[in-house]
């Protein structure tokens, strides 16, 4: 993975191509209630070419489901006010039309365990840049643009 | 019977057992001589054995006074262990989500400083960034003194500076600067004494107790108007703070007060390291006051403290 950001670099020569490229990634639904840290995520996905929503606790994030967005992934906090990601884990394998997305569950927790959330993956906080960004396109199954 | 001069030093010393007189070492050869100069050898006989045994039964004895001096220590420490386990991991826990964001930051700088192509990246977004940074710094620094103050409060280590305080001046600043800090927040204070309730106390640690009630209340009130009122009681002053928030169930009035309770049980909350109202009681109780609440799910909560003025 290349350590510069392409969206920087090269602004202007190579525009079309990364619009394009931007375009055909994935799209993540990024759950966590800490306002920086919610933000910095999402920006860090896109501009590694995500789509990204956000949502501060479980319950906003089961209505932008319900709204219609089929995000290809969900990054998932677990702390979090009104309905905490257990709960929100519950509601969605509930759910035929949500129960098959894939979750990365993304906590500051020790001990949560895999089995428990039924999720592909725990990443920990604090994470770097590069484990965040390899974590989630291995589930996402798309290879970053090529930014050459 | 006379033991040979090999025994005796033996006995009287361990790291010598596997050395003789013969070795040519004259220290041990020296020692021999004057171990084996007595005039009477049942008298020495009888000195060594009894040196011997009676060096044994100290030894066990001593062992004994040590082991059980050991077992005493480790019980302590295994509880020391035990609290200092669920301080760090509570505050590790909560030192994560602003590392994780400060982390993210920092390297999200970097690689645009590298992508940049001789500071192609506005200064905007630089800016911004170290804002963000700025604000985790902040709030570590928070968790780092909050988690401080427990420790001092535990040990009883707090030095209280008492002076001459007025109240009403002290909880008219704190609605200020809560004002400031959260512009939605809707806080009106009545004063039922009409004018300054002064006591002795300590003024950092009223304000620190109010401040904490009063942000509290902000969190949990569900943005809706928080009451603070003031009363002069002839020996007390008593104080209260109104949210009309959720409310706390029945069963769980008692344990806010206790130190973890929101890190270790309440998942429905975020933020916070479950000490803060643990911090008010410790203090409140540091000036002979007392705290409790009233609390009704759905209508709200309201806290009381009562302070005695001496």
């Amino acid at each position: 993975m290349s350590d510069t950001w392409p969206g920087v670099l090269n602004q202007e020569s190579d525009l079309e191509e990364t619009v394009e490229a931007v375009t055909s990634r994935a799209t993540i639904l990024v759950v966590e209630d800490e306002s920086d840290l919610r933000n910095t995520v999402a920006e860090v996905l896109q501009l590694d070419g995500y789509e990204v929503e956000t949502a501060g606790n479980g319950r906003e994030a089961l209505d932008i489901l319900d709204d219609g967005l089929e995000p290809t992934l969900i990054l998932l906090d677990v702390m979090m006010p009104e309905m905490d990601g257990r709960a929100f884990r519950r509601h969605q394998l509930d759910h035929p039309d949500y129960a098959d997305i894939p979750v990365l569950i993304f906590t500051s927790s020790q001990d949560a365990d895999l089995r428990e959330f039924n999720a592909v993956e725990i990443l920990r906080k604090p994470i770097g840049i590069d484990a965040l960004l390899d974590a989630v396109e291995s589930y996402t199954g798309s290879d970053p643009p090529d930014w050459s | 019977m006379k033991l040979h001069p090999e025994i005796s030093v033996t006995s009287s010393r361990d790291d010598d057992r596997y050395r003789t007189p013969s070795d040519g070492s004259p220290e041990i050869g020296k020692r021999v001589v004057s171990e084996d100069d007595g005039d009477d050898p049942f008298e020495e006989f009888d000195g060594i054995t009894t040196e011997d045994a009676t060096q044994s039964v100290e030894r066990v004895e001593e062992t004994e006074r040590l082991t059980e001096s050991l077992v005493d220590a480790n019980e302590q420490l295994e509880e020391a262990v035990q609290t200092r386990d669920m301080f760090i991991s509570v505050a590790s826990h909560e030192l994560r989500t602003p590392l994780g964001a400060m982390q993210l930051l920092v390297e999200l700088l970097r690689r645009e400083a590298r992508s940049s192509d001789q500071g192609r990246v506005p200064s905007e977004r630089i800016l911004k960034r170290l804002e963000g940074i700025d604000r985790q710094v902040g709030r570590m620094s928070k968790l780092v003194d909050r988690l401080l103050d427990v420790s001092r409060l535990s040990e009883g280590r707090v030095s209280l500076e008492m002076g001459p305080v007025d109240l009403v001046g002290i909880v008219e600043t704190v609605i200020e600067r809560q004002r400031d800090e959260s512009e939605d927040a809707v806080i009106s204070l009545t004063n039922e004494a009409g004018g300054a309730v002064v006591g002795r106390w300590d003024a950092d640690r009223i304000d620190q107790v109010v401040t904490n009630l009063v942000s509290n209340a902000v969190k949990y009130g569900g943005g809706s108007p928080i009451d603070v009122g003031i009363a002069d009681r002839g020996e007390c002053a008593a104080f209260w703070v109104r949210d009309r928030g959720e409310g706390i169930p029945p069963g769980k009035q008692e344990r806010i007060f206790e130190r973890f309770e929101r890190g270790e049980a309440n998942h429905n909350h975020s933020g916070g390291l479950g000490l803060g109202l643990w911090i008010v009681r410790e203090i409140v109780q540091a000036f002979g006051g007392e705290i409790d609440v009233d609390s009704q799910v759905g209508v709200g909560s309201t806290f009381h403290v009562t302070l005695p003025k001496e």
